[in-house]
């Protein structure tokens, strides 16, 4: 998985969605022009907030128990088994 | 006395406690003036007074200790080795001992960190600190690992600040020891399990603060080792800003606190997702402006078409003519106006010159002028006639006739009046006038001189 390339896209379509918000806001485009700049920045913002939604919140506790690496989903109950005693 | 009372007494207070422990502590002369050797645990400095713990050097052992107005110009420093001169006291109301230390003496610094400095010498020789090797921590990770005790403060601080900002996000949390013997051994299994068993974008390994060697797990060779070899970027995130440990040296990013750890990897997200909002608001209103200024511009289009429309030419023309009309009539009634005025002024002009006034006037001026006439003729007349009658008064008087009557008489001869008698000769006819007539006789004589006899 090219992370790292997913991020410079994202932050591609970030830098283009900016661009974008200034000439709208410049108002010199002709209103064919401004709607098609509109369209594009509604897709990247959508394409972004993907990028950014694209994963549920879901929090995991992995621990070692004789040998073996027991996972348990704790994201419901996130500090059930946490940082209770010190 | 006290005390008495108490072996009496099966059931203590909390103050009786404290001021017994306190009075038999106070009253121990072998704990006046002792000399204590250990090293020097987070000094604080408050005031004018420098709180520490000195731990023993050998066994895990402790004891709070406070300088009153100690001598700054000894620097004491977390690690220090030092000898003490001080007095055990006794806290009754927080019921905890305390050495009351009047004199401090640095003795070299603890062995515990002499030997840190220098694993962290050939550590840095080797290059293991060097920011070459520092991998990039990805500014927007899905998916993140943390290796620390899912017992400590670090995993709370962390998720609530990872949750708190921003939602979608898995973190992956390998619980393991973070102080006593297995801490570094169970560090670097974390380490290795999310470099190969369940990968992650980024790995947090760390815990909250703690005593210097509470945090000599993030010191260990063996961890810094297995973080440097992590193909996966980590954050060290240990203790407080103020804790410096080698992990941090050696991790590709140093995050002053677990907290701080949570937030470099939501920020960026967090941001994008603020800047998202932004932009999706502002372009919004910039397209509602844009549409705001072509229905303006359409509107004033609309409004010329309106203003050349035919219907509104007439309309304008209607218009106009109506205003005109307007004029017209309020000219023609202004002129009527002046007029009649005029021939109400010519009017008034001509009945102040109406002859029969001039006539009545003549009249009356003749009245007058006829009056004044008759009345100065009257005037005149009585006058003359006044003159007159004196006048005739006067004739009266002097009239010859009335002479006459007083015996006087006139002698004509030839009808003229004779004044003396050279003018007649005897034998002449003369007649003489009285005044009831007259006598003709004739001369028969005359003498001269006045008087005679005759």
């Amino acid at each position: 998985m090219c992370e790292l390339q997913k991020d410079m896209k994202f932050e591609d379509a970030m830098k283009r969605l900016e661009e974008i918000v200034k000439s709208l806001e410049d108002g010199n485009l002709s209103l064919e022009e401004a709607i098609k700049l509109y369209e594009e920045g509604v897709r990247l913002s959508k394409v972004c907030n993907d990028i950014l939604r694209s994963v549920e919140k879901r929090v995991v506790l992995i621990e070692k128990l004789n040998g073996e690496y027991i996972q348990d989903d704790i994201t419901n109950d996130i500090y059930g088994g946490l940082g209770q005693k010190e | 006395m006290m005390i008495n009372n108490i072996v009496s007494k099966k059931e203590w207070s909390v103050y009786e406690l404290t001021s017994y422990l306190k009075k038999k502590i106070e009253i121990d002369v072998l704990l006046k003036n002792i000399y204590l050797k250990g090293e020097v645990i987070r000094p604080s400095v408050s005031g004018d007074h420098l709180y520490f713990e000195l731990k023993d050097l050998e066994y895990d052992a402790k004891i709070k200790c406070v300088f009153f107005w100690f001598d700054k110009s000894v620097e004491i420093k977390h690690g220090s080795k030092v000898l003490v001169k001080g007095n055990v006291i006794f806290y009754e109301k927080e019921g905890i001992i305390e050495l009351k230390v009047s004199e401090i003496t640095d003795i070299g610094l603890g062995e515990l960190f002499v030997k840190l400095k220098q694993l962290e010498e050939k550590l840095r020789q080797e290059g293991l600190f060097d920011s070459k090797y520092k991998k990039e921590i990805p500014r927007y990770p899905k998916k993140v690992g943390i290796v620390t005790s899912k017992n400590g403060a670090a995993i709370r601080d962390i998720l609530n600040t990872i949750y708190t900002r921003f939602e979608n996000i898995q973190v992956y949390i390998y619980s393991c020891s973070v102080q006593g013997q297995n801490a570094p051994y169970e560090i670097c299994e974390g380490i290795e399990y999310f470099n190969t068993a369940e990968p992650v974008e980024v790995i947090i390994v760390g815990r909250g603060g703690g005593a210097f060697e509470d945090l000599m797990a993030f010191n260990s060779e063996i961890v810094v080792r297995k973080i440097f070899e992590s193909k996966i970027p980590v954050i060290s995130a240990v203790g407080h800003e103020r804790d410096y440990v080698l992990s941090d040296f050696v991790a590709d990013m140093r995050a002053i606190t677990p907290t701080n750890a949570g937030e470099m990897v939501v920020s960026f997200q967090k941001q994008a997702l603020e800047k998202l909002n932004e932009c999706h608001k502002r372009m919004k209103s910039a397209m509602e402006k844009i549409f705001n200024m072509i229905k303006e511009k359409v509107g004033i289009l609309q409004y010329k078409l309106y203003q050349n429309s035919p219907a509104n030419t007439i309309a304008k023309r209607a218009q106009d003519i109506d205003l005109y009309c307007h004029k017209l009539s309020f000219a023609i009634s202004k002129k009527l106006h002046e007029a009649h005025r005029n021939l109400k002024n010519f009017e008034k002009r001509l009945a102040d010159l109406n002859p029969e006034s001039r006539l009545s006037v003549a009249r009356t001026n003749f009245d007058n002028c006829s009056r004044r006439l008759g009345e100065a003729f009257k005037k005149i007349f009585q006058q003359k006639e006044f003159a007159y009658k004196v006048n005739l008064e006067k004739l009266i008087a002097l009239n010859p006739l009335n002479v006459l009557k007083r015996g006087y008489s006139i002698t004509l001869h030839n009808s003229k009046i004779l004044t003396t008698i050279s003018q007649i000769s005897n034998g002449d006819e003369i007649v003489t006038q009285l005044s009831d007539g007259i006598i003709k006789s004739k001369v028969f004589f005359k003498q001269e001189g006045a008087e005679s006899d005759v």
